[in-house]
């Protein structure tokens, strides 16, 4: 009786620890995820706050008004339409 | 003997006494445990939350607006401002501090005294996003930062008559006007906060919301011919001494707006001014004998062989004379009419159409109700209904007077003569993206309200308002023009208004511009000294940029592209 008593103890104890060990590794895992997920969220954020940052900075170089300031700058005065012809193009 | 028992006695006791001892700690240690564990489970779960979870707000984007071609109109940028706590900072960690301002650069607040106070100080503000991320990663524990967003205008003041703006203190114009779709949903993140490392991890368990990201918006308004525009507008206003000026401009074919160009933008208590093109509206003047004209030969009033007696320079009716701006003096064909702008002459066309037809001719191509374009604060103008007419009413109309109409509602009524007789709804809204997709806002539908043939005389006859007429200041260099100008009497608000509504190529029209000044300088009133040169700088800009509006089409079988260079 006292065998079985002993062997029903540790092989009780021995599931204890394994599933100690395994609730461990997986919030590990979990605990991993989340770091990784809320690193992740960051780095979306970010980049999407820079595309947007980079867009606007283009814009702001191509805006009509500056590339207007740098024509004129160059000596690149708008043309009269007069200047254009239709022509065919090979492509 | 019996000394040794008392002693084992002794011992036993103790350890009986230890035992039960103990065995009461771990009760009582048991029954705490099943307290905070089972009775009191919610309670310390929700504390242990609240110490170790951190709710943060995930802003959402606001949309953007882009033009036709996809150039960035209103844009999001995000800054941040840097703080340090000087009252926290330990006396070693001063040279930290020093080192992370020496890393902030052109950032840094010019002035800033890098010495303890007893106050926190800024230490940069407005640090683009780009350079704070990486600024951030060697930030000092005694250093705060703090991002905000803003909304960004590439263009400047050129696009807020459009657009008008969004900032803390809300939204104006089309900002506002299409906030339900410009503006997202802010979500939510639960982080953990972990006790020695300070890593924060997103808890998946929780509810977190993730944000909905406003939709972007692509407007039919093209930011180069906007550009062009505006600029030509504001030094026209300030050069005339106008009170406002208008500039419409938009593609015939579909209703697009192309360009409304508004001056002044600001009132002068700061606020955003009104879009004079949609939202004031004004008498036309002679612009409106475009009208008479097409209301006269589309019903069969009239015809190119009439002849028309000028010779008075005026006409009496009632009692009441209208003269002709100019004399004239001749017998006048109905080009010549038009071409002269001679109020007598369309007084007289007017008279031979009965009122109703009249007036019905002036409602189908719009006036007196809103256009219903996507913009707030559009107005409607003034058209009074036969049954409110006087005696001179009639004669009134045809010249332009008694009538108030917007700017916008010309260039659609001058649109529908540019395409053939068609009145489009006009559409300042193209697409919207939806997850980066484009989704293309379906056309409405126009109404004819003249027929082909009429929207082809009245062309011709604009042209030669241009070429002979009236109008010769609006023509513009490699590309033939009709249109007509207008020179009207304000009559509340005293002084006049110079107009010029016109169409590039006059043959096929596939850009219409109209050009409105209020009250300018009393030398400059007329349409063909201020409006008319106006139109023809801002069409003469917008050529140079798209020549195809001059040259047509490519022809369908080759590939064709506009080459400029000397010839």
């Amino acid at each position: 009786m006292m065998v079985y008593a002993k062997r029903l103890m540790l092989i009780s104890a021995l599931g204890l620890i394994l599933a100690f060990a395994a609730q461990l590794v997986s919030r590990n895992f979990y605990i991993g995820a989340s770091v990784e997920y809320a690193s992740e969220t960051f780095t979306g954020d970010s980049l999407l706050r820079t595309r947007q940052a980079l867009l606007s900075r283009i814009a702001q170089l191509e805006s009509p008004a500056n590339l207007r300031e740098a024509g004129n700058a160059l000596g690149l005065s708008p043309m009269p339409v007069e200047s254009f012809m239709l022509m065919e193009v090979d492509r | 003997m019996k000394s040794t028992v008392t002693c084992m006695d002794r011992v036993s006791a103790r350890i009986g006494f230890f035992i039960v001892i103990t065995a009461v700690f771990v009760i009582l240690s048991a029954a705490k445990l099943a307290g905070i564990q089972i009775r009191h489970h919610s309670e310390y779960l929700s504390r242990a939350d609240d110490q170790q979870s951190i709710q943060v707000q995930v802003e959402a984007r606001r949309g953007q607006i882009l033009d036709r071609n996809g150039y960035l109109l209103a844009g999001n940028l995000t800054r941040a401002t840097f703080t340090v706590f000087w009252p926290n900072v330990p006396a070693d960690m001063i040279c930290e501090i020093d080192s992370f301002a020496a890393g902030l650069g052109c950032y840094l607040e010019p002035d800033m005294p890098l010495t303890p106070s007893g106050r926190n100080e800024v230490l940069a503000e407005n640090v683009p996003w780009e350079n704070a991320v990486d600024i951030i990663e060697s930030m000092s524990r005694y250093v705060d930062c703090r991002f905000t967003t803003s909304r960004i205008y590439p263009m400047g003041e050129v696009m807020t008559p459009v657009i008008g703006t969004h900032n803390e203190n809300g939204s104006q114009g089309l900002e506002y006007h299409m906030e339900e779709i410009l503006e997202g949903t802010d979500g939510l993140n639960f982080y953990q906060k972990s006790a020695w490392s300070g890593l924060n991890a997103i808890d998946t368990e929780a509810e977190n919301v993730v944000p909905v990201h406003g939709r972007d918006i692509e407007l039919t308004i093209d930011a180069r011919y906007q550009e062009i525009a505006q600029r030509e507008l504001a030094e026209a206003v300030e050069y005339s001494g106008s009170a406002w000026g208008a500039i419409v401009v938009m593609d015939p074919s579909s209703g697009d707006i192309l360009a409304l160009a508004s001056y002044p933008v600001y009132n002068q208590d700061g606020s955003l001014a009104r879009n004079n093109c949609i939202q004031s509206s004004h008498e036309p003047g002679s612009v409106f004998k475009a009208i008479t004209l097409s209301a006269a030969l589309d019903g069969g009033y009239a015809c190119l062989s009439d002849s028309f007696d000028c010779t008075s320079n005026y006409v009496e009716l009632f009692g009441y004379r209208i003269h002709d701006s100019h004399p004239i003096g001749a017998v006048l064909s109905l080009r010549e009419v038009i071409e002269q702008s001679s109020n007598v002459g369309t007084v007289e066309i007017a008279g031979s159409i009965p009122d109703s037809a009249l007036y019905q001719y002036c409602a189908d191509f719009g006036f007196g109700s809103r256009t219903r374009i996507d913009f707030p604060g559009e107005q409607s103008g003034e058209l009074p209904e036969t049954g409110a007419w006087s005696g001179l009413s009639k004669a009134n109309l045809a010249i332009g007077q008694e009538v108030s109409v917007t700017p916008l509602q010309l260039a659609m009524a001058f649109g529908a003569i540019a395409n053939g007789g068609v009145l489009n709804r006009p559409r300042i809204f193209r697409a919207t993206f939806e997850d980066g997709i484009h989704r293309p806002l379906a056309l409405s539908p126009g109404r004819r309200v003249i027929s082909e043939e009429t929207a082809a005389e009245v062309r011709s006859i604009l042209h030669s308002v241009v070429t002979t007429g009236t109008g010769s200041a609006a023509s513009v260099s490699g590309v033939t023009v009709a249109g007509k100008t207008g020179t009207a009497e304000r009559l509340l608000q005293g002084g006049y208004l110079s107009a010029f509504a016109g169409m590039v190529p006059a043959d096929n029209p596939r850009l219409v511009a109209v050009v409105v000044f209020d009250q300018p300088d009393y030398e400059l009133r007329w349409g063909s000294a201020l409006a008319a040169p106006v139109f023809q700088r801002v069409v003469s800009g917008i050529l140079s940029t798209s020549p195809e509006i001059a040259l047509g089409e490519p022809a369908p079988a080759g590939e064709f592209m506009a080459s400029g260079g000397p010839q």
